[in-house]
């Protein structure tokens, strides 16, 4: 039942799965929790427009997305916190922006053979060798920076003023949190695809605030649900010939409306 | 000892008996003047009661007391080694999952991933003097806003801070908590030797003869003892 795992790119496939699972998951209630959540699905907008060019402009297409996704996340960090816009309005114009200009790029560019609709959903069983290192690689980093600062992160999740009162440098934590997303977008919109990448943040937090009242346990119960349901959608997904990220998606979504329907039962 | 200024921030004399001092400060938004020229110092170990109308400035003056807002000109210097702040705007994050005990340990200065023996024992201490143990790992989503406030509350003062600045506390306390409170604000003060600013609406709640009571509008209005503040008031200009 399970010969397809002595496959190398199922094996590559699952690693990849693993790694950006657990990074999202880290990240997610950093974001979900402090009303940044549609900062992933921004970032994922930005970064269609940086593979596109770095697939024009150079034989490796992540060493020019990452650098300009992550600063488009900056700029939104900044354009946000400068009290010119809202948060949301500034993900909403740095994406919008991006995302046209990649369109306007494939319009225009002679001879762009990557489908439109492959960027869109990703494929995670086609993922190359340096993708499973850079996977590996932000899940070291976001590991590194929650578990170095979680105590700082917690604070400004739940009293930004209190955290600045606290003499924490909200700001730069910010920014490192902001450009760590950016890394995480980029390296999972071309295995988890650009349309459902944000999921990967957005269900961590919203599953496990479900069931646990505090925060480290949110945390935690994310951090294990998204490692089982990313591993069940890739065993799912591949006998049943159908896109990984659809499958952990609608997982998800499945866990959110259990867990929805159950709470009233258990709380009696 | 802390002082901030529009461009300075530095450290220095602990052993002073100065607590706060004042010098020319102004805070403007825009064309807003919200503070205007304030000049005042306090003493360690003193209580100063800040009154004033609604938008005359008191959350202002106290968010440049905490660090929150540099004055636009003027030198603020703090003297304290650590201060506790109980703001008036409280968290207002609905879906926020956390438990009473993350948000006191946040209070502390020094923080791990786990928190000791000794530092839930001292939680649990001041979750009894504060009326509500039974609160210890329940989530502040459950509580009501005056428990909320008294867990904040908790928060500010469990690093045993020498300067404890409080904006309108009781604002979500029941009456009945509420005497009870500033009791328990007269023996901190007496036991742990700590300065207070306390902002509030109701002055007579909170007073005793030996405070020091600070009128604002934009300015100081005045700036005295309580005793001479009745006089202040009985010569009709304003009512607290």
């Amino acid at each position: 039942m399970f010969d397809f795992l002595s496959y190398g790119f199922i094996q590559q496939a699952i690693v990849i799965g693993i790694a950006l699972a657990l990074s999202a998951a880290l990240l997610s209630p950093f974001l979900v929790l402090n009303q940044q959540a549609m900062i992933a699905d921004g970032l994922a907008h930005v970064s269609f427009a940086g593979i596109i060019l770095g697939i024009l402009l150079s034989g490796e297409a992540l060493w020019i997305a990452i650098p300009f996704v992550m600063l488009a996340s900056l700029l939104i960090k900044y354009l946000s916190t400068s009290k010119t816009i809202n948060g949301d309005a500034a993900i909403g114009l740095v994406s919008s922006i991006s995302f046209a200009i990649g369109l306007i790029i494939v319009k225009k560019s002679q001879g762009f053979n990557i489908s439109i609709e492959s960027m869109l959903v990703g494929n995670m069983f086609t993922a190359t060798r340096s993708e499973m290192i850079l996977s590996l690689l932000i899940l070291l980093f976001i590991g590194l920076f929650v578990l170095l600062f979680y105590r700082k992160l917690f604070m400004m999740t739940y009293d930004l003023n209190y955290a600045k009162f606290s003499k924490i440098n909200v700001s730069l934590l910010g920014y490192l949190l902001s450009a760590l997303t950016a890394f995480f977008i980029v390296v999972g919109v071309r295995t988890i695809g650009t349309l459902l990448i944000s999921a990967l943040v957005v269900f961590p937090s919203v599953i496990s605030s479900q069931i646990t009242k505090s925060f480290k346990n949110t945390l935690i119960i994310g951090v294990c649900s998204s490692l089982m349901i990313v591993v069940m959608g890739i065993f799912i997904a591949h006998p049943l010939e159908i896109p990984v990220g659809s499958t952990i998606v609608v997982i998800y979504t499945i866990v959110f409306l259990l867990i929805n329907t159950l709470k009233p039962l258990w709380r009696t | 000892m802390q002082t901030y200024s529009k461009e300075t921030l530095s450290l220095s004399n602990k052993h002073s008996t100065l607590m706060i001092d004042y010098q020319n400060v102004n805070v403007t938004f825009g064309k807003f003047q919200a503070l205007n020229d304030v000049n005042f110092h306090l003493n360690k170990e003193s209580v100063l009661h800040i009154v004033g109308p609604n938008g005359s400035g008191k959350t202002t003056l106290v968010k440049t007391l905490v660090g929150l807002l540099k004055p636009s000109n003027g030198t603020i210097t703090i003297n304290a080694e650590h201060m506790g702040y109980l703001p008036q705007k409280l968290n207002s994050k609905t879906n926020m999952p956390m438990t009473v005990r993350e948000v006191i340990y946040s209070g502390f200065k020094k923080q791990r991933i786990k928190p000791t023996k000794e530092e839930c024992e001292l939680i649990q201490k001041w979750l009894e003097r504060m009326e509500i143990s039974h609160l210890y790992t329940e989530s502040m989503t459950h509580l009501s806003g005056g428990q909320q406030q008294r867990v904040y509350l908790i928060r500010a003062l469990i690093s045993k801070p020498d300067l404890l600045i409080l904006d309108e506390p009781t604002s979500a306390l029941d009456p009945s908590f509420r005497e009870k409170f500033y009791l328990l604000l007269d023996e901190i003060h007496d036991k742990e030797k700590m300065t207070i600013v306390h902002v509030t609406h109701d002055l007579t709640d909170a007073v005793k003869d030996n405070c020091y009571v600070m009128y604002v509008d934009q300015t100081i209005k005045f700036f005295g003892t309580y005793h001479d503040f009745h006089e202040f008031e009985h010569r009709g200009h304003h009512h607290v």
